[in-house]
């Protein structure tokens, strides 16, 4: 008794910028991209080797995905099922669209807002996904306009807490300080990000670099928990910038953990003095981060750097942690675009 | 201008296989991207491109450049670089930091010459000539 089993050939279900799905049959040995091009269904590429990520496409069934098609993907793209088209050569059907379609889009009910100074305000939100310190969202004030703040949560907080800082102009920020109340819903996008404390082995022993300016503290101080709850072993360098040291906030809670972990130092670094006297303390520079960072550590070749921050500062800081030796790739930070 | 980015035979190992393959070409790129931000004839057309992107790019352009696996055409880089408006200075500043990198690396003068050869081929796309 014969059993034939007719392969059928792979086939990729594309879903367009429309939302119009489009199936192509794969022929043998052909790539996603291959497929697509030659199907007069263009998508933007480069290098068709696997190196420049232009052809980064997501997959919505990613178990069905070949090996090696996500090569070079950070972590959090390779779990979302974000592939390269131009190594992918199908052996299952899959269904495919561009990146940019993917959104995550949940509603969120406030539970708290208060004031951490004049100038912050601190959120607390419902929770509808799981989260990391270090992560950002999307907040959206209404269908048009959103903001990304770093999650401010610490590593137990059941509940979503962001720190948004009081801009005069500011189209977020003045809705949130006098219109948001507590038990109003609002639309949330996320998480996002890489500036998170990796899941590795091998890890605890490295040197990490945590920096960061204004409200970027708080998803920096997330991060130094995790990375403390994680048993982290290795120094830990954590400085924070502020234009005078009035704006700190967690000082005691942090001054804490640096007298309580041998392996963390904490610098706060204020650019100019405040006009009222100010207690000095062994932790407190006054000066300019960027300098500061400079001096102090001109050789970060082994080191893993944390930012966090506004986007010139985490722009300007990676540049030159990068050229002061640290590995692109173990340099974790999000620069959120710059908004009107 | 196509044959000169087919694989090379079997009896010719690349230098990016005589480098290390991969591993070897991602501190190659930390190096070289590193003298190209250091470059002040250059370092201007990185001030507002991403970082982690244009590493991935550069790792692109090295692996091209050290005969490693990868199918860019003349017109690619020829569409990558158009509204750029590039210079004969901006070229060598590039070259220069190339064979600056490989030295580094401890490559022979002869594999310097060959990767150096390479950028020269694509020269008239990258300044859009």
């Amino acid at each position: 008794m014969f059993k034939f089993t007719l392969r059928r050939a792979p086939q990729i279900d594309f879903v367009d910028a429309d939302g119009k799905t489009r199936r192509y049959k794969v022929n043998k040995g052909k790539t996603v991209l291959d497929t697509l091009l030659e199907k007069g269904q263009p998508i933007p590429h480069s290098c068709r080797a696997g190196l420049c990520q232009t052809c980064v496409l997501n997959c919505d069934n990613k178990g069905a995905l070949p090996d090696g098609c996500q090569k070079g993907l950070t972590d959090r793209q390779i779990q979302k099922g974000n592939f390269l088209a131009c190594l992918c050569q199908p052996q299952k059907n899959i269904k495919i669209a561009a990146i940019d379609r993917q959104s995550e889009i949940y509603s969120a009910n406030v539970i708290n807002k208060s004031f951490v100074n004049e100038h912050i305000i601190r959120l607390i939100l419902s929770a509808p996904f799981s989260f990391k310190p270090g992560q950002f969202c999307h907040l959206y004030k209404d269908n048009t306009l959103f903001r990304s703040y770093s999650i401010a949560s610490t590593e137990k907080q059941k509940q979503l807490e962001f720190h948004i800082k009081r801009y005069q102009n500011g189209q977020f920020s003045q809705w949130a300080a006098n219109e948001l109340q507590p038990g109003d819903d609002l639309l949330i996008e996320g998480p996002y990000g890489d500036c998170v404390y990796p899941n590795s082995e091998n890890f605890s022993d490295k040197p990490l670099l945590l920096c960061g300016i204004g409200t970027g503290l708080a998803p920096i101080y997330g991060i130094l928990q995790y990375a403390l709850s994680q048993g982290h072993k290795g120094e830990i360098t954590f400085l924070i910038g502020a234009k005078s040291p009035d704006q700190f906030y967690y000082t005691n809670e942090l001054n804490s953990l640096c007298n309580k972990y041998p392996n963390v130092n904490i610098k706060w670094i204020a650019q100019s003095k405040p006009i009222t006297e100010y207690p000095s303390t062994d932790h407190l520079y006054y000066g300019d981060i960027y300098n500061y960072v400079e001096t102090h550590h001109t050789s970060l070749s082994n080191y893993h750097v944390f930012l966090c921050g506004a986007t010139s500062f985490v722009q300007k800081m990676k540049k030159q942690c990068f050229l002061a030796g640290a590995s692109m790739q173990n340099i974790y930070a999000d620069a959120f675009t710059p908004s009107s | 201008m196509f044959g000169l980015f087919k694989k090379k035979t079997e009896s010719t190992p690349s230098i990016y296989d005589k480098l290390g393959g991969e591993a070897a070409i991602n501190a190659a790129v930390d190096i070289f991207y590193r003298k190209v931000l250091a470059d002040d004839r250059i370092k201007h057309f990185f001030d507002s491109t991403d970082m982690a992107s244009q590493h991935v790019k550069q790792k692109a352009f090295l692996t091209m450049a050290f005969g490693g696996p990868n199918n860019y055409t003349g017109k690619d880089m020829r569409e990558a670089h158009k509204q750029m408006n590039l210079t004969e200075e901006h070229f060598n500043a590039v070259a220069e930091n190339l064979v600056g990198t490989l030295k580094e690396l401890d490559v022979s003068e002869e594999d310097i010459d060959a990767v150096v050869a390479v950028a020269l081929s694509v020269k008239d796309d990258v300044l859009n000539k």
